[in-house]
């Protein structure tokens, strides 16, 4: 059966009425206003959209389950997520041109410089106090043998 | 019919956006806060409501991206309302007096000049959105007070552009939708 479109939605209240005058219609959501609200709850449109990955996987196995077959709509749905999240990853470092940078002594431009330092949380190359002295130690105890 | 081109971060994004407005004036004021007596947060009913359309796209007809994103705000108001309705027959927990669902306390004074209760009982929970800007309390009068329904109505009446009237309603909206701060009391020992 075909559904209408136009059967969907009911009559609207005056309360409402008087919401959408104000505020403007439900379906005026643009891009920008979506994220600063969904900002607000700390809630990213990625993360939005693994949870409705997950949730579409699950909803695929329980329409197999029930019906031996494959919902082939929720299928190209969870494909069509798959390939956008495909899409928005990163492009791999390729390893011969990364490798030539290198050699050519162009790393900084290559390589991501805050990555290495970051795990003592040093802004620049600096080791921390607590490495420094680490080091320190050893280096004193490498002397000594 | 599949779905063709489909820019799923903006069209979630945007669904959300719209439920947390919901259930935000609700008091539900956190992306898993539940509607009270339903089981169901703003996340789970935009979810069902993209699900709901995936499954039966093919018996819809839209022609275009909005269209389709008109349609599945009109599936999750459907929805949205029909929890509601369930949670006012039950009537088993007590909404707070910042809802949007009215009220019976403060109603409006006969000689406030509000052209309906109605009106009275909307302008009274949207009043506090305008956080005093003149300009956005204007927009809420125009249409409390002077009856205003239509964007160009109320530009006319305010003097000022069409676009000028979108603006202030999307701040009203954002306000209406974000995330309250949670009030919390520091114990000074």
């Amino acid at each position: 059966m075909t559904k209408s479109n136009k059967n969907l939605g009911s009559p609207k209240s005056e309360r409402e009425e008087l919401f959408d005058a104000i505020l403007g219609p439900d379906h005026e959501m643009d891009d920008g206003l979506a994220e600063e609200i969904i900002s607000s709850y700390d809630v990213t449109g990625p993360q939005l959209v693994e949870e409705f990955k997950l949730l579409l996987k699950s909803e695929l196995k329980r329409h197999l389950e029930a019906t031996n077959e494959i919902s082939r709509p929720l299928e190209t749905a969870l494909k069509s997520i798959i390939a956008e999240q495909r899409a928005s990853e990163p492009a791999p470092v390729e390893a011969e041109p990364w490798i030539s940078s290198v050699l050519a002594g162009d790393v900084a431009s290559s390589a991501p410089e805050q990555l290495l330092y970051s795990w003592h949380k040093q802004k620049e190359g600096a080791v921390s106090e607590n490495d420094r002295r680490i080091l320190d130690e050893l280096e004193g105890e490498l002397k000594e043998k | 019919m599949g779905t063709p081109d489909i820019n799923w971060q903006s069209l979630l994004r945007r669904l959300i956006a719209v439920a947390f407005g919901w259930f935000n004036s609700r008091g539900c004021n956190d992306d898993e806060a539940m509607l009270p007596g339903t089981g169901m947060s703003a996340k789970e009913l935009a979810f069902k409501a993209r699900l709901e359309f995936i499954k039966n796209e093919s018996a819809y007809h839209t022609k275009s991206d909005e269209d389709r994103f008109r349609l599945m705000v009109t599936i999750m108001r459907n929805d949205f309302f029909d929890l509601v309705k369930r949670l006012e027959t039950k009537r088993t927990v007590f909404l707070n007096s910042t809802t949007d669902d009215g009220g019976l306390e403060n109603l409006p004074d006969p000689n406030s000049g509000f052209a309906t209760a109605e009106a009275a009982s909307v302008a009274r929970t949207l009043y506090p959105l305008a956080e005093g800007e003149q300009e956005l309390l204007d927009l809420i009068d125009a249409v409390v007070i002077f009856g205003c329904r239509k964007r160009k109505e109320i530009a006319d009446l305010l003097e000022v552009s069409t676009q000028e009237i979108t603006n202030r309603q999307k701040k009203l909206k954002y306000r209406r939708a974000r995330r309250q701060q949670m009030i919390t009391t520091k114990l000074v020992s």
